[in-house]
């Protein structure tokens, strides 16, 4: 009786001493990509634990699928690109963007066989171009299209996998293909003198941190925590990028320290939501559109679009334009 | 001091600072806030403004820009000038800016399209005349590029417009603030006031009403009663004090009241005793007079002792009467040259009868000459004689009471030494007071109310002079000396006294007016059997009638009488008898004012109840005033 009332005690008086907020656990559908590994940062610096938030990390090689476990409910938010975020706020209007987390210009390229003679975008016409079809690499190749003043219609489009459009070239199968890293080094590496490489710094890339509707209804705080948590890693990647990079490096141990220096050089990691973003969707769900990819009602991007959390966090990330009272 | 005033003023100030430099905080706060936020209110309607201009520029580029295909060249290239120049010159203004960090990202990356823009145009005009696929490949180019660049203005813009709405909403909440802090300092100043009202109670109020307590306490005579607070160094410590020091006074005063009260008490006991005693031998005379069978000698003893004990009243009363005077200061001194030599001797005379009696020896050493001094003779005759009795009453028979005058320093040193029965030391400061007296037993056995050494002091005191008590002790006799300032030099010899006037002597017609019946009807008696005509009256109109009837020579008339006083009946026959009729007051009112408001009313001369017949008989026999001053002249 007496061990049972001193034991009760001591837990009594652990349980008062213990003043730290119970923690809150999410699940984050991530892309395994250099340009996606914000929130990985985030949780290497300890600015979740900070939060009080204990992330549960399910990684994908493909944006879509990570979006896929977020609307089947086995996640709690998401990371992808843009492209699929907009392809599957199309089938889903439940899904909500609550910030970007990268912006890059340089991270998606047309890798082309040299010995294919293609000078410029000018020159794809007739050509054989591999991507990833209801990816980001779509949009790229609409873009360099018109670039080049190409119609659509005379390209040959290739859909595949990367590591089937790597192949394909290596092979000579494909004149060009659209890759994202780490995709387009692979190629670039296979190709070796061969390689050339096209791209346009009027493509952005941005991926967004997604998450669902009744998520966002039923558990704000935690998302303020996630964001708060995020913030934090943008402060350390800003203050220390070569330590930023020591912080990631065990998760890509596939790629050589020059590569991953490479890669995160074409990356700009940033919370923010701001009008080129959406420029960017609207731009990119004509051209989908009008390819075809995307079939159905148009999302509305002023609902998947969702500043209102990010405000409260970081204020001066939001840039949308004010006066509509949805954003 | 430190007063109440100073103590309060102390946390007053200290509140007020607080209060102020609140205030001053809040105000200098709110002046910066306001100064700031007007500030970054200019900073984001300058940015805003530039951005919206900057967008309206690009659109009327671009719009000139996408009309070239369709239009003649060379009206668009002025336009596009002025355009490029405009968006160039408000680039300007914008970099000229303090921009954000993150306005700054965005303005870097508008920058760098504005450049690739600006080559674009370039490669647009070059191709605009052939037209064609190119220019419209760079025409898309141009409306991708015009896409991002807007994208970019669109950020600008909003990044400034959401910064103006935390502006709107920070000051909202600076107000909600300010109205908090507002209410709390209200609250605080209630709070505030509310103490220091309470503090000046406890400083002030409840020491006052303590002493209001107090005060009341002694009002129902609950002596004695201190305050609190008498150690405070304010103005309540003074006022405590001072209250307590009152409160001490009022105890010895009524401490020396209560002594009084009860020396009184004391005081008419003995008098009643006085009284009484000579009372007893004067009614048993009475009495033996009355007999009809009285001899000769026991009437004559009889007459003795009423004299003698009327005496003595006459003297209690008169003593009672000097001591009041004294103490008023009303007593007058009628001083002429005399020689003290001379008064002692013949009050020593006076009372050797007495000391014999009581089997005490008296002897008397003078100096060879006179001592002379201005002095009443009649008072100096009563200071001796007051010592000598004082001498006799406290010296057992077989004793010796010595009275020596001589002079010394220029002052007549008058000694009366007994061996009686001594006094204690802590009498001796003491034996001048009214109703002190020695041996309490001793002094009640031979009589007296106490007051003879008294009325020694204030007559010698008078006089100039000083009178000692000495004593060895107990049982070891007494001195008493006396020390009289004497004359700067020998008298003039003085004037033979005048004869008496012619007309003085002889039967007079006698009118006695007293409402008093039997003294009266006695005075009237002692009158008639020294050979006078005597009429009487028991009022004033009674008088005037009776004068009228039968003019007497001489009035004695009492003041007090009823309906018509003495002084109105002296007045009536003044008026009507002129200066020839001698009027003379009988009274009880014997004061120095009584004295001469009798003669105000016309009397020429006061005599004080109870008369000696002497001193009738020789008013009776003097010419009034009128007649005295013509036979001077």
């Amino acid at each position: 009786m007496r061990v049972a009332s001193l034991i009760a005690a001591m837990a009594l008086l652990a349980a008062c001493g213990d003043r730290r907020p119970p923690r809150t656990r999410l699940v984050l559908a991530s892309v395994r990509q250099p340009a996606t590994a914000l929130p990985l940062l985030a949780a290497a610096s300890g600015c979740f634990a900070a939060e009080g938030l204990d992330l549960e990390e399910r990684s994908f090689d493909l944006g879509r699928d990570a979006l896929a476990l977020l609307r089947e409910g086995g996640a709690d938010v998401a990371v992808a690109f843009e492209t699929p975020v907009l392809q599957a706020a199309y089938a889903d209007d439940r899904l909500r963007a609550l910030t970007a987390l990268h912006t890059s210009t340089r991270n998606t390229r047309l890798v082309v066989r040299a010995s294919s003679g293609i000078r410029g975008f000018y020159d794809l016409g007739g050509r054989r171009i591999g991507l990833a079809p209801g990816t980001n690499a779509d949009f790229f190749t609409d873009l360099a299209l018109r670039l080049g003043g190409v119609p659509r219609d005379l390209v040959r489009l290739v859909h595949g996998a990367p590591a089937e459009s790597i192949e394909g070239l290596a092979a000579g199968a494909l004149d060009a293909a659209v890759l994202s890293d780490p995709a387009a080094q692979e190629a670039e590496r296979r190709l070796g003198d061969d390689a050339q490489v096209f791209q346009t710094d009027l493509y952005v890339e941005i991926s967004l941190l997604v998450t669902r509707d009744d998520v966002l209804a039923a558990r704000p705080a935690a998302l303020r925590a996630l964001l708060r948590g995020l913030a934090c890693g943008e402060r350390r990647a800003r203050a220390d990028r070569e330590g930023a990079r020591a912080r990631i490096r065990d998760r890509f141990p596939e790629t050589g320290d020059a590569a991953l220096a490479g890669q995160l050089e074409r990356v700009r990691w940033g919370l923010g939501l701001d009008n080129v973003l959406v420029d960017v969707l609207r731009r990119e769900r004509d051209a989908l559109t009008a390819a075809g990819a995307l079939r159905g009602d148009a999302p509305d991007l002023h609902q998947l679009v969702a500043p209102a959390l990010l405000e409260q966090v970081a204020p001066e990330s939001v840039m949308l334009l004010p006066g509509d009272a949805r954003w | 001091m430190v007063t109440v005033g100073r103590r309060l003023l102390v946390p007053t100030t200290v509140l007020a600072a607080v209060a102020c430099a609140a205030l001053a905080y809040a105000a200098w706060s709110s002046a910066h806030q306001a100064r700031t936020l007007e500030r970054d209110a200019r900073a984001v309607r300058t940015a805003i403004s530039l951005a919206f201009a900057l967008g309206d520029a690009t659109h009327e580029e671009e719009r000139w820009f996408l009309s070239l295909p369709r239009s003649p060249a060379g009206v668009h290239e002025t336009r596009l000038d002025e355009a490029g120049a405009r968006i160039a010159g408000l680039m300007r203004d914008v970099e000229a800016l303090p921009l954000p960090a993150r306005v700054a990202d965005v303005w870097r990356e508008y920058v760098a399209v504005r450049a690739a823009q600006d080559a674009l145009g370039d490669e647009i005009r070059r191709v605009a005349p052939e037209g064609g696929p190119p220019l419209e490949r760079a025409l898309d180019r141009w409306r991708l590029m015009s896409f991002r660049s807007e994208a970019l203005l669109k950020d600008v813009s909003g990044y400034y417009l959401r910064f103006l709405d935390r502006i709107v909403v920070e000051l909202q909440a600076r107000r909600a603030r300010a109205l908090w802090i507002s209410a709390a300092a209200v609250v605080v100043g209630l709070l505030a006031a509310a103490a220091l009202s309470l503090l000046a109670a406890r400083a002030v109020v409840r020491p006052l009403e303590a002493i209001a307590r107090t005060a009341e306490r002694i009002a129902e005579t609950s002596l004695p009663a201190e305050v609190a607070g008498a150690e405070r160094p304010d103005e309540i410590g003074t006022l405590s004090r001072a209250f307590n020091r009152m409160t001490g006074r009022l105890v010895s005063a009524n401490a020396r009241l209560t002594e009084i009260d009860r020396r009184k008490d004391e005081f008419l006991g003995m008098l009643s005793h006085e009284l009484r005693n000579p009372l007893a031998p004067i009614r048993s005379a009475l009495h033996l007079l009355s007999h009809p069978a009285a001899r000769p000698a026991q009437t004559r003893r009889a007459l003795e002792v009423i004299g003698r004990q009327v005496d003595h009243l006459t003297r209690i009363v008169d003593d009672l009467l000097d001591v009041t005077r004294i103490a008023r200061g009303k007593i007058e001194l009628r001083r002429e040259r005399i020689d003290l030599s001379e008064v002692v001797a013949r009050t020593a005379e006076d009372y050797r009868d007495l000391l014999d009696d009581r089997r005490i020896a008296l002897e008397v050493e003078l100096p060879g000459g006179p001592l002379w001094a201005d002095a009443d003779p009649t008072r100096v005759a009563q200071v001796v004689g007051n010592l000598l009795s004082n001498a006799g009453k406290f010296t057992p028979p077989g004793g010796r009471v010595t009275v020596r005058a001589d002079a010394r320093g220029g002052r007549a040193v008058i000694r009366v030494v007994d061996t009686g029965v001594g006094m204690p030391p802590e009498l001796l400061g003491r034996i001048f007071e009214p109703f002190v007296q020695a041996d309490r037993s001793l002094a009640r056995s031979a009589g007296g109310l106490g007051l003879g050494l008294s009325l020694v002091k204030g007559i010698v005191e008078l006089h100039g002079g000083t009178v000692e008590a000495r004593s060895a002790g107990p049982g070891a006799g007494s001195e008493l000396v006396i020390e009289l300032p004497l004359a700067a030099e020998e008298p003039v010899p003085l004037a033979a006294p005048s004869a008496a006037p012619a007309g003085a002597a002889g039967p007079r017609r006698v009118l006695i007016v007293d409402d008093n019946v039997d003294a009266a009807e006695t005075l009237a008696e002692l009158l008639r059997h020294a050979g006078h005509e005597v009429a009487v009256a028991h009022d004033g109109p009674g008088a005037l009638a009776a004068a009228r009837a039968d003019p007497p020579d001489v009035v004695l008339c009492d003041i007090g009488l009823p309906g018509m006083s003495g002084y109105e009946v002296a007045r009536a026959l003044r008026r009507e008898r002129g200066p020839g009729l001698l009027l003379v007051a009988v009274s009880g009112y014997a004061q120095p004012e009584d004295v001469d408001a009798a003669l105000e009313a016309g009397f020429d001369r006061h005599l004080a109840k109870p008369p000696r017949p002497d001193e009738v008989e020789r008013a009776v026999a003097a010419p009034p005033a009128g007649v005295r001053a013509g036979l001077d002249a």
